[in-house]
């Protein structure tokens, strides 16, 4: 199995006001290979987002290396982690973040802003179809219910066909039906060859490997 | 999706914003446009004013030349010209010359191209006795008016004689006498009488002019010239002064003498030159009003481009800002959707383009509205119809496009800073402070 994303020794300190650090990841290490579905637990504050933030290559770390399919991301240049963002990390987040004034169909093909080819348009109608939204297809978010966004977002997640999906608290503001389809989504979308990786607070989610972070350590749980 | 879809997806779901933008812009532009406006229709007006001006003064002036013309052609002739030997005391002691000229000299005139005189009267006359009444009177013979040929507006068709004759031929046989002489001589118009020894018939009898006319005996120049043994001769050339020439005794001089050089000329009517010197004066009012109504406009146009000097750029600079300050507020409001958009892969220089194509649509939309309301509102002020003929002329292609450049530039300066504080929005930030 090839190595998606392989984070090395990452550290990520907050300087806030009044000379107070605080330290959000502290040398953590992880490896996702292509299929694998891995879960990051942790409590509020325990810097899930922030490793989910610099995994994607949002995030410049004080030290450490993230790469992903091979590629350094913080080696690159701005433009370049944004291009290679576009075609190879999908993300999901909890609060689903669709553009207010697209339709859903638009809100799938936004990534396409970044990069497109020539099949975007059938492929970003192919995955309203199987997300369930065809009847949807027009509809901005406002009038969609809380599962249908979150469906449209990780449609928009997996328009440029990723191979790492990062996903941070995607089922937080689901109900038990609607998150566990979403998950259910996560899963295929690693068993078809991709990579994901969701940070969670919810233990209950089965993955192949779970960890749990704290105070910026990440610790290895239980492997299925 | 594109570019231009998410551009204007967010506008149709920000109308309001996009709204005040296009205001801002088209108020500014309008200001600006109408600045220019009235300036040019200010002109076109003060050239409507001055040509309407100019015209009825110049239908005045014609309307009061054709008055004075028949004026001073009723009052009768005003110039004479006399031998150069004649001499003035003589003249006024006795009422007539006593010098004498070739009757050729007046048909060298009349062909001579004169402009200063009109109605050519070649007359001999002379004071003697009537002897069948035992009364002093002055002879006078003509053969009735000689053309200036060149004038031939004045002419018959055949331009052989005048339309208009002050005086008309005696013919022979006939005579014209004084008012003076017939009242004392008790003779009417039709009467038999003779003349140094040859019979005529009375033609006419001249009202009292309180003048030495009124002893004048009228006869055809050939019947004068044998009367008095004085053939193919003349002693004076009565003529009337051009109206063209209101005080050109000079310059009909200077005329005559160029012809004739041994010739003197006298004006004797003071009556039609007064009126002819008043004319001019006329004339002079009217040129001094005409520049005095285009220094009050010139006076306008300069308060009304001080004006517009000042507007401005005042208003320009306000719009700046103005769009500056909604630009920013409209990257606040979309903190997020940036966000979203670069964690997506979206390229900072996306970002920019999405800011500053909405800035260039609203320059671009709010410059043409504000070019055509500027030009409405600077027209009417202007005091220039709409849609008039005036009104399409004062439409010009490259205003427009300056105003659209102007507009396109200031909105995409306005907006520069707003959409470059959009790019560099961290969006790890956004991400992780958003709810």
């Amino acid at each position: 199995m090839s190595v998606i994303l392989n984070i090395s020794h990452l550290s990520k300190v907050y300087e806030r006001r009044g000379g107070h650090a605080v330290t959000a990841l502290n040398g953590v290490s992880l490896k996702l290979e292509a299929g694998q579905f891995k879960v990051v637990h942790g409590s509020s504050g325990s810097g899930k987002t922030t490793l989910l933030l610099g995994a994607g290559g949002l995030l410049r770390p004080q030290s450490g290396t993230v790469a992903v399919a091979g590629e350094d991301l913080y080696a690159l240049s701005s433009d370049a982690r944004a291009a290679f963002r576009a075609r190879n990390i999908g993300y999901v987040f909890q609060q689903f973040h669709l553009i207010p004034y697209l339709s859903v169909l638009e809100n799938v093909l936004a990534p396409s802003l970044a990069f497109s080819d020539g099949q975007v348009r059938q492929r970003a109608e192919e995955l309203v179809v199987s997300f369930g939204l065809s009847s949807r297809i027009d509809h901005p978010p406002s009038q969609l219910s809380t599962g249908e966004r979150q469906r449209v977002a990780l449609a928009r997640a997996l328009l440029h066909q990723p191979r790492l999906l990062l996903a941070d608290e995607p089922t937080g503001n689901l109900d038990e039906t609607n998150a566990a389809a979403v998950i259910g989504y996560l899963r295929q979308f690693a068993k078809d060859g991709g990579a994901v990786l969701l940070v969670t607070h919810d233990s209950s989610v089965e993955a192949d490997e779970k960890y749990c972070l704290a105070d910026g350590v990440l610790v290895e749980r239980s492997t299925n | 999706m594109n570019l231009w879809q998410l551009v204007s997806k967010e506008i149709r779901f920000r109308k309001i914003s996009f709204l005040l933008g296009l205001i801002c812009v088209a108020v500014a532009i309008a200001s600006f446009i109408g600045s220019i406006t009235l300036l040019h229709a200010h002109d076109v007006r003060t050239e409507q004013i001055l040509i309407a001006r100019e015209r009825s003064t110049r239908e005045e002036m014609t309307q009061m030349e054709d008055d004075y013309r028949r004026i001073m052609r009723d009052l009768g002739y005003n110039v004479m010209v006399v031998p150069a030997e004649q001499s003035l005391a003589a003249l006024r002691a006795q009422g007539h010359p006593d010098t004498y000229m070739p009757y050729e000299y007046v048909e060298r005139l009349g062909r001579g191209h004169v402009d200063t005189l009109n109605h050519l009267l070649p007359v001999l006359q002379t004071g003697v006795q009537w002897p069948e009444y035992s009364i002093d009177i002055i002879l006078s013979g003509t053969p009735g008016q000689i053309p200036v040929y060149h004038k031939s507006r004045f002419l018959t068709e055949d331009g052989s004689a005048y339309r208009n004759p002050i005086m008309k031929a005696v013919p022979p046989g006939q005579l014209i006498l004084g008012n003076s002489i017939a009242a004392d001589l008790g003779l009417h118009v039709g009467d038999e009488v003779a003349l140094m020894g040859r019979m005529h018939t009375i033609r006419q009898i001249n009202p009292a002019e309180g003048t030495t006319d009124d002893i004048a005996v009228w006869c055809d120049l050939q019947t004068a010239q044998e009367l008095l043994g004085l053939e193919g001769t003349i002693n004076v050339i009565l003529a009337l002064e051009c109206v063209c020439v209101p005080d050109a005794l000079g310059a009909i001089t200077q005329e005559v003498q160029r012809i004739l050089p041994g010739v003197q000329v006298m004006e004797f009517s003071s009556r039609v030159k007064a009126r002819a010197q008043a004319r001019s004066r006329a004339e002079q009012a009217h040129v001094t009003a005409m520049e005095a109504e285009q220094n009050h406009r010139r006076q306008m146009r300069l308060e009304r481009r001080l004006f517009a000097s000042i507007l401005i750029p005042v208003v320009l600079a306000a719009s700046a800002i103005w769009i500056f300050v909604l630009m920013l507020g409209n990257v606040r409001e979309r903190r997020l959707e940036i966000g979203i958009l670069r964690a997506l892969g979206v390229r900072e220089s996306t970002i920019i383009a999405v800011f500053l194509c909405k800035a260039v649509l609203i320059g671009l939309i709010g410059s043409l509205v504000g070019y055509f309301l500027g030009l409405a509102v600077g027209a009417l002020w202007g005091g220039v119809r709409l849609f008039s003929g005036d009104f399409l002329d004062l439409i010009r292609i490259p205003a427009l496009l300056t105003a659209v450049l102007i507009a396109t530039v200031l909105c995409a300066f306005a907006g520069w800073l707003p959409a470059i504080h959009a790019a560099q929005q961290d969006p790890a930030v956004v991400l992780r402070d958003e709810p």
